[in-house]
């Protein structure tokens, strides 16, 4: 069988070219995919400012609230974002006198911001942390200075020398430092340090304090963020660890870290993410398409081979060895392809790492290492798709009556076998299921689980594709004769009578429109949802936000309290909380939590649809979304146990649940238990009321002097911040646009494999039409018109794919129909189908007309 | 040769009996559409004889080939091979026992395009997953003629050798008796000569069983008797029949 299988794929290279395309290029993504998610994994965790320390003391963020360890399971992407809590500095001494350690310095690092020579925040040169340390911690990258003095007294601060640039700073200079502590304050410069390496802190601004001025500045409580050690010369980092690990207990709530870079988080670890979540879902969806390419290009080929198979049939092959015939060939092309795409996709996981560094999506850290279990892992994945992908064909193939050898005329297109029809059924009964489950539990949850429902329904409609296509057929009818007069009733009679060529050709063409208009307008519809929302939530006149910083000082909100004509003013913190999960003790989770202070419900419309918020207000309960109640199990009146971010251990009741949730908060505690128990908190957003009768052109000018003061925030009337978020949007987007650029690749080849094999099985066909007087010119408008019939029923499929989807993930998300999206992508998806299919259909058939007629 | 239903009423195994069909009829459809393709058709073929089947179009002779060859079941009656009832076996079992004991030859279509000659004459041993005899492989590919064309291609081969590779895949297994369904009908006329002189010679040499569907009264005078079929049922049979005397009989059938 062996031997059959391969002497049929070299004489009949045509048949399973599409396949072979397909299975390679998805086997390139993947390799290529998988190169990198090991690169990724590997690279998480970049050396960073503690680069100079042997070991590193820090709290421990994965401390539950019964006082066990509740490391993240694989898959939780947030985790790793959470910060570390702070330690009590008390330890400093215990971890100094542990044998082999050199010294131990505890680390202090607070928000501490600098504005430059124009008066603007001097940023880093990724992201925008800021922060300020004692001028011990120097020594842990190590800083040194390059020029000037260390700071001596308590107007002195050290500068890194990048910052410095950048803010055109030098020694000497009087500077403004921002700080939770003290809100303004004026410095000198003494000294400018650099690290070893710019890219250790490319990701912060650090600014260096005197031992007793960092105190003041830091967070009060005497708790320090790290203890840094360092270790004698010669001894084992690992031995001197667990001597720490024992002087200070590790166990929840400390960790003794060899690993430095893992002591905090960088901008690359939060990338690294943005990486895995990038190529695990390009790998995946080139598995996907791939199956599904293949699968529609398996059964064509059947389709085609008909007669052969039942000859063999009828020459003593059993249905087995029928299917044993076609496992082979799958084989063959799963090795070869894999043979081919393997390779290739290790050497194309540099150029598309160094294309993800250059999107953002990746960091400059990330290095490209090849090793083999990506490579095998892809290799064995291309042989179990072809596999998978040739289940459906080969079962026909092997319900191929041997007598069918005996019939001369080509084989009538028959209806669907039940067991088809079934499969079919099953699959739009599992997207039911998705719809249906996903708009019961609402928001973006439910969102994105009626979402899946995109995949089932797209094999659904490949399944039924000829019991679907049939009554779309007169639909483009109509349209053909309009454009076609002459050859469209003829293309239309065709299309007809073979509903099974025309659903193998519009398969790919479903998939092509269905999978990406529902995946970028998925996206956009819920961006312009949340914009909407919150336009709508906003009650206040102005915000102030941060801008090109993490936060501002709390002082913000008090001066514009003061400003004349400022009625109310509310503020926003978020913070890390761990809270209870359902009623179980053991089961707590990292939650980030707004922090709203009492005026905050006259400010924004929170959209309670239970309970109340005075238990906000008054500091006592705190209000939770829908979709987090729903999956943290909590309800109104429940009290739920948390961990404030200094450690705090407290126990609130649930007072509220609103909805709307979306780009906002997912749980709001008081401010006055919650930023009270942060360490060094910072303000997201200020809301500002203006006094009746207040003039607003006044009230608009007080702002914009507040802001020259606290150049770390911008101020934001309502229409401003929809414009804003309206901007994010965009730049959120283009990974869709790389997918649907993928798919439509995928799309091209299924395309064009399954026209050039059915174009050129009507040789006798043409010939009979040109004998019956009918020009070259009117067969290829003939096939034009057909490639039409085509390009519509697929359209009108794919479409009729994505409407339905997108309407259940909207209704799941605001329970109305409520969709938005780029109407350009739409035209050109569309537009780009039919050009295909025109161009796929129309190229062998003008090669096969040129070759038979002189 | 007597007619075929006085031959149903004498005991069978007076001659032994190659192919026997015992009130063989097949329906299609239900209801007012049906068709009776086949109307309790009754037929025992001795064995080593050549038998060709003769009728207008829609006679039923194809169906006849199709149920004696076990490619499609009779609605009622029974099909022997030898004293194996077919009729009612199981697919499988159907497919080893045409693998082994059938041979067939059809008007076209009869090779797989990507296989050699000699590939595809060996294709029933490769499926059985059993080695060919040697010598008798020789001997099969010498009186087909092939013996300097077996590693060309179908593609590569007139349709003369093309069904000449056909009838030696066919003889190959030496089957008990082989189905040949309008083996001339793509021929031309000297080719198709060639291809029913094989035939003969095969059935006088090494006492195989041949049945042929043809509508070609000069294809028919090659066998040892005719059956005349018209709507489905067994109207007529001749003994060492000519062309000139089928042709006759065959316009008054009406084709």
């Amino acid at each position: 069988m062996l031997r059959l299988a391969f002497q049929t794929l070299r004489t009949r290279r045509a048949l399973f070219a599409g396949s072979l395309a397909a299975v390679t290029l998805a086997l390139v993504l993947l390799t290529a995919s998988g190169v990198l998610l090991e690169s990724a994994l590997r690279g998480e965790g970049e050396a960073n400012r503690f680069d100079g320390a042997s070991l590193v003391v820090t709290g421990d963020r994965d401390e539950g609230l019964d006082g066990k360890d509740h490391s993240p399971g694989f898959g939780d992407v947030e985790a790793p974002l959470v910060p570390r809590p702070p330690l009590p500095g008390s330890l400093r001494e215990r971890v100094e006198k542990v044998d082999g350690v050199r010294e131990a310095v505890s680390d202090l690092a607070f928000s501490a911001q600098i504005s430059g020579e124009d008066g603007r925040l001097v940023r880093p040169a990724v992201g925008n942390r800021s922060l300020g340390h004692g001028w011990d911690s120097a020594r842990l990258t190590p800083f040194r200075l390059r020029e000037g003095t260390p700071p001596k007294g308590p107007g002195d601060v050290v500068v890194d020398a990048a910052a410095a640039a950048r803010g055109r700073i030098h020694v000497g200079d009087r500077v403004r430092v921002y700080t939770s502590a003290e809100g303004r304050g004026a410095y000198r410069v003494s000294g400018v340090a650099a690290p070893p390496r710019a890219a250790l802190t490319k990701d912060q601004v650090a600014l260096f304090f005197d031992a007793a001025t960092a105190g003041r500045l830091a967070p009060p409580g005497g708790d320090v963020h790290a203890i840094a050690v360092t270790t004698d010369a010669g001894a084992d980092p690992e031995a001197v660890a667990s001597r720490v690990r024992s002087a200070v207990g590790e166990g929840p709530g400390v960790r003794v870290l060899t690993d430095t870079a893992r002591a905090e988080i960088s901008a690359s670890d939060v990338l690294f993410l943005d990486t895995l979540v990038f190529v695990v879902s390009m790998g995946s969806l080139a598995v996907f398409v791939a199956l599904f390419v293949m699968a529609s290009g398996f059964a064509f080929a059947v389709l085609q081979r008909h007669r052969e198979i039942a000859l063999l049939r009828v020459i003593g092959a059993t249905p087995r060895q029928v299917k044993r015939m076609l496992g082979w060939e799958t084989l063959c092309v799963a090795v070869v392809g894999a043979a081919v795409a393997v390779p290739l996709g290790a050497l194309l996981a540099e150029p598309l790492a160094r294309g993800l560094v250059d999107l953002g999506i990746a960091p400059d850290e990330l290095e490209v290492r090849v090793s083999w279990p990506p490579l095998a892992g892809a290799a064995a994945v291309g042989v179990l798709i072809t596999r998978l992908a040739v289940v459906a064909a080969a079962r026909r193939a092997a319900r191929v009556r041997p007598e069918e050898a005996l019939r001369e005329a080509e084989l009538a297109d028959r209806r669907l076998p039940l067991s088809r029809v079934l499969t079919g059924l099953a699959f739009l009964l599992f997207t039911g299921c998705f719809l249906f489950f996903g708009i019961a539990m609402g928001g973006v949850q439910g969102s994105g689980l009626a979402f899946g429902g995109v995949l089932t329904l797209l094999i659904a409609a490949a399944v039924l594709g000829p019991a679907l296509v049939r009554p779309l057929v007169p639909l483009a009818g109509i349209l053909l004769r309009l454009v076609f007069r002459r050859t469209g009733r003829l293309a239309l009679a065709n299309s007809a009578a073979g509903p099974r060529r025309v659903a193998a050709a519009a398969v790919p063409l479903i998939l092509m429109i269905g999978f990406p208009v529902s995946a970028l307008f998925m996206q956009t519809s819920q961006q312009s949802t949340a914009k909407e929302w919150a336009a709508e939530r906003l009650v206040a006149d102005d915000v102030l936000v941060p801008h090109d910083a993490t936060g501002l000082p709390p002082a913000v909100a008090e001066d514009a309290a003061r400003l004349p004509g400022v009625s109310k003013v509310s503020a926003t913190s978020s913070a890390w909380v761990r809270v209870q999960v359902r009623t179980d003790e053991a089961e707590s989770v990292n939650a980030r939590a707004l922090a709203a202070d009492p005026a905050l419900p006259d400010l924004l419309d929170l959209h309670v649809r239970e309970g109340g918020l005075k238990g906000l207000v008054a500091g006592s309960a705190v209000a939770v979304s829908q979709e987090q109640a729903k999956e943290y199990g909590w309800r109104v009146g429940d009290r739920v146990r948390m961990r404030l971010p200094d450690g705090t251990l407290t126990k609130l009741r649930v007072g509220a649940r609103y909805d709307r949730s979306l780009g906002f908060a997912d749980l709001i505690v008081p401010s006055r238990v919650l930023r009270a128990h942060t360490p060094d908190p910072l303000l997201d957003a200020v809301y500002v009321e203006r006094a009746s009768g207040a003039e607003g052109r006044k009230v608009g000018e007080e702002l914009a002097g507040l802001t020259r003061d606290w150049p770390m925030a911008r101020g934001a009337d309502r229409d401003a911040v929809r414009a804003a978020g309206a901007e994010d949007a965009a730049s959120q987007t283009w990974p869709a646009y790389v997918f649907s650029a993928l798919i439509a690749v995928f799309t091209a080849l299924a395309l064009a494999n399954t026209l050039v094999m059915a174009t050129l099985v009507r040789t006798g066909e043409f010939a009979v039409l040109r004998l019956a007087g009918a020009t070259r010119r009117d067969v290829l408008t003939l096939v034009a018109g057909e490639s039409a019939v085509v390009a519509v029923c697929g359209l009108l499929l794919g479409g009729g794919v994505a409407a339905v989807v997108l309407a259940a993930t909207s209704v799941a998300l605001s329970g109305g129909v409520d969709l938005a999206g780029p109407p350009l992508f739409l035209a050109g998806a569309g537009a780009g189908a039919v050009l295909l299919t025109l161009v796929a259909a129309l190229i062998p058939a003008a090669r096969l007309l040129r070759d038979r007629t002189p | 040769m007597t007619l075929p239903d006085q031959e149903a009423r004498r005991s069978a195994p007076l001659t032994r009996s190659a192919l026997r069909l015992n009130q063989v009829t097949r329906s299609y459809g239900h209801g007012n559409g049906t068709v009776h393709a086949l109307r309790s058709v009754s037929v025992s073929l001795p064995a080593g004889s050549f038998t060709s089947v003769m009728g207008p179009s829609g006679s039923g002779k194809s169906t006849l080939l199709r149920c004696a060859a076990g490619l499609d079941r009779p609605t009622s009656g029974q099909v022997f091979l030898g004293d194996t009832d077919i009729s009612g076996m199981r697919e499988r079992k159907l497919t080893i026992l045409r693998r082994e004991r059938i041979g067939f030859v059809f008007q076209s279509f009869n090779l797989v395009p990507s296989l050699t000659a000699r590939e595809n004459i060996l294709l029933p041993f490769r499926l059985a997953g059993r080695r060919p005899d040697r010598d008798w492989m020789r001997d099969v590919i010498a009186r087909t003629g092939l013996t300097d064309r077996l590693r060309h291609r179908p593609a590569e081969l007139s349709g003369g050798q093309q069904q000449r590779v056909a009838v030696a895949r066919a003889l190959v297994t030496r089957p008990e008796v082989i189905f040949a369904d309008e083996p001339t009908g793509a021929l031309d006329l000297s080719s198709g000569q060639e291809v029913l002189k094989l035939l003969r010679e095969v059935v006088d040499t090494t006492g195989q069983t041949l049945v042929m569907v043809t509508h070609d009264p000069q294809a028919a005078s090659y066998a040892d008797q005719v059956l005349f079929l018209a709507d489905g049922t067994v109207v007529d049979a001749m003994d060492r029949p000519s062309a000139q005397r089928v042709s006759e009989r065959m316009s008054r059938l009406g084709s």
